[in-house]
């Protein structure tokens, strides 16, 4: 078996616990965590407790550990750049959450520093690696559906999901910091909808707003249309405000010139009584996909990139063209006019 | 004993057809041949007819229901408008839609004071692919008509993404309105739908509307509309069909003073935010 890659993470916080660290656990035989680094030093030692890492509040010291071969980082998207160029200075590849950077400029550098130090930057799209979204892609290379023409998708989240997101409490809710549902969630939505349309977009055109009690000014709604090159269309509503139980957290649509594809978390969710009076749903039954083997596999690619010496099969260059799409939407909604996209950028 | 209203009925439509195909007494309702013994009349014909059946109608005292849109330019409201006040007749809404059993529950619980204020809504409603007109001219009306229904604000900017996708016509729009209160409401309008989905020659249409405190969600997939509280409760109420509830509708408001905004209200309404939408 060949030796192990020596990772660190860098960022502790939720996405780490709940998604990075598990993953590591279930590709031991491949990885090995040496080092963590938080600010919150309780949460760089507790993710590095389980492997007996060491812990640090500098993510400097962890890209200075000699056996550390590649980062995860799993920080707020505006630490992101000046830790991939630290990380790419020091020789470390990357895997880094999305999304890549607060701007095109930002996602550049990053992108220059790992190719000019030849380490990968595989960037923390999670939703291309779930089984669901695999099949998808596969179903439209084979033809199953024709040539996508309109993607649709509805993301709604439940409130207080997790319960301190979008409060001044948590970095989601500072406006100075955060990007909000644009950054946060529907840079999944304009990935997606590039990837499976297969085309670059043209113009975008949206409406944010700010729904949640206690949201001091952070865009928790994003509703967005996107005009294709090819003459499709994508458009997605993300929202944060459901309550819980709410169903339909995802709701994924393609239409094709010769069929559909339907993935949707509502067909697979709940559990119903049926009574004279109607129906009810006594409380929320969670049957929707659990996107943990989505983090392992995302977690396999770049170790076995590191490994093979292959490129990515997702270039850093497509999360900067998610990036562009979602940084046109918010402008379009702030200038109240549709936004063209010319050469991966604002035109 | 309460006295029949008679009805006339205009045209050929869906409504019409459950009406006739009824086979009895609706409530107080009588179907009539003759359109000069009726006191309501149903009016289902294409746009270049409509507009003076309508006006023959009001100008009759009649109550009237008429599927959207009533008209498609302001002159011809007007004309309306005028007809309704010199025959003293009244032009009810008649959305299909918000007449669903679906989407009159819906609207019913985003009208409650549990729901809280809207915070977006978002209506879809698709059709199978294949040839037929402009959605803007086929979907939109209904769409509409079910936003001016649960929404009384003013619309304050329109953007719209249209495209023909699958054939020669435009059969895709998505279209994003915004009210001076700051609702988001999200259309999208598609003839779409291979032919399997999700019965060969129907269509879907999908709401889904948030509130501060609940939210509903009216969809083909959910069997009706379904109601999530803040508690992680949801209910799904047995309703019944769109033709009764506007016979009730028609029932209710035959010989009663006008208390609900008026079909003519919010059919001048729509022709503002159809303007908005066209960038007319």
């Amino acid at each position: 078996m060949p030796a192990r890659v020596g990772l660190g993470l860098i960022g502790c916080g939720g996405i780490a616990r709940s998604a990075h660290l598990p993953a590591m656990a279930q590709l031991a035989d491949h990885v090995e965590l040496l080092a963590t680094a938080d600010p919150n030093a309780d949460a760089a030692a507790a993710a590095a407790s389980g492997w007996g890492a060491a812990a640090f509040t500098d993510y400097r010291a962890v890209l200075e550990h000699p056996g550390v071969a590649a980062v995860v980082i799993a920080s707020p998207e505006y630490a992101h750049p000046g830790q991939v160029e630290a990380a790419a200075a020091a020789g470390k590849h990357v895997l880094c959450e999305k999304p890549i950077a607060r701007t095109l400029q930002e996602a550049d550098r990053m992108i220059a520093a790992c190719a000019r130090a030849g380490v990968h930057l595989l960037i923390g799209h999670s939703r291309r690696h779930t089984r669901r979204y695999h099949e998808v892609r596969a179903a439209i290379d084979r033809g199953d559906i024709g040539t996508v023409r309109l993607f649709r998708e509805n993301e709604r989240r439940p409130r207080g999901h997790p319960q301190i997101w979008w409060t001044p409490a948590h970095w989601t809710g500072n406006p100075q910091i955060s990007g909000g549902a644009p950054m946060m969630n529907a840079i999944h939505e304009t990935d997606l909808m590039r990837w499976f349309i297969g085309a670059e977009a043209s113009s975008v055109t949206a409406e944010i707003n700010v729904t949640i009690e206690g949201n001091v000014g952070v865009t928790d709604f994003i509703s967005l249309t996107v005009a294709f090159a090819n003459g499709a269309i994508g458009s997605a509503e993300v929202l944060n405000c459901a309550p819980p139980g709410y169903p339909a957290f995802h709701q994924m649509e393609l239409y094709g010139t010769e069929g559909a594809i339907r993935a949707r978390d509502h067909d697979i969710t709940g559990l119903t009584r049926f009574k004279d009076s109607g129906a009810d749903v006594p409380g929320h039954y969670d049957m929707l996909l659990h996107n943990l083997p989505a983090y392992a596999r995302q977690l396999w690619e770049l170790v076995d990139a590191i490994r093979h010496n292959r490129p990515l099969r997702m270039p850093p260059s497509e999360a900067r063209a998610a990036l562009a799409i979602a940084l046109a939407a918010v402008r379009s909604a702030q200038i109240g006019e549709t936004v063209m996209l010319s050469d991966g950028g604002v035109a | 004993m309460t006295a029949p209203i008679h009805l006339a009925l205009i045209g050929h439509g869906k409504l019409g057809l459950a009406l006739r195909t009824h086979g009895a007494p609706l409530g107080r309702i009588r179907l009539v041949q003759d359109r000069h013994k009726a006191q309501a009349t149903l009016i289902e014909l294409p746009q270049p007819e409509r507009v003076p059946a309508v006006i023959t109608a009001l100008q009759a005292g009649h109550i009237v229901l008429c599927p959207p849109p009533v008209a498609l330019d302001a002159a011809e409201l007007a004309a309306i408008e005028q007809a309704q006040n010199a025959g003293g007749g009244r032009l009810l809404p008649a959305g299909e839609i918000a007449h669903t059993p679906a989407g009159r529950r819906g609207l019913a619980e985003m009208a409650a004071p549990a729901f809280g204020p809207l915070r977006s809504l978002y209506i879809a409603i698709r059709q199978p692919r294949g040839p037929g007109p402009d959605v803007l001219d086929s979907l939109l009306p209904e769409a509409l008509d079910m936003v001016l229904a649960a929404i009384p604000d003013t619309f304050t900017s329109a953007r719209i993404n249209a495209a023909s996708l699958f054939g020669p016509e435009r059969d895709t729009a998505i279209i994003l309105l915004r009210t001076d209160s700051d609702i988001v409401v999200t259309l999208e309008l598609s003839r779409c739908l291979p032919p399997t989905l999700p019965a060969p020659g129907l269509g879907e249409i999908e709401i889904d509307a948030m509130g501060a405190h609940q939210a509903i969600r009216i969809a083909a997939s959910a069997g009706a509309v379904s109601v999530y509280r803040d508690d992680g409760t949801t209910t799904h109420p047995w309703l019944d069909s769109p033709a009764l509830a506007m016979l009730r509708a028609l029932e209710h408001a035959h010989g009663t003073p006008q208390t609900a905004p008026s079909g003519l209200t919010r059919a001048f309404r729509a022709l503002a935010v159809d303007g908005l939408i066209r960038g007319k």
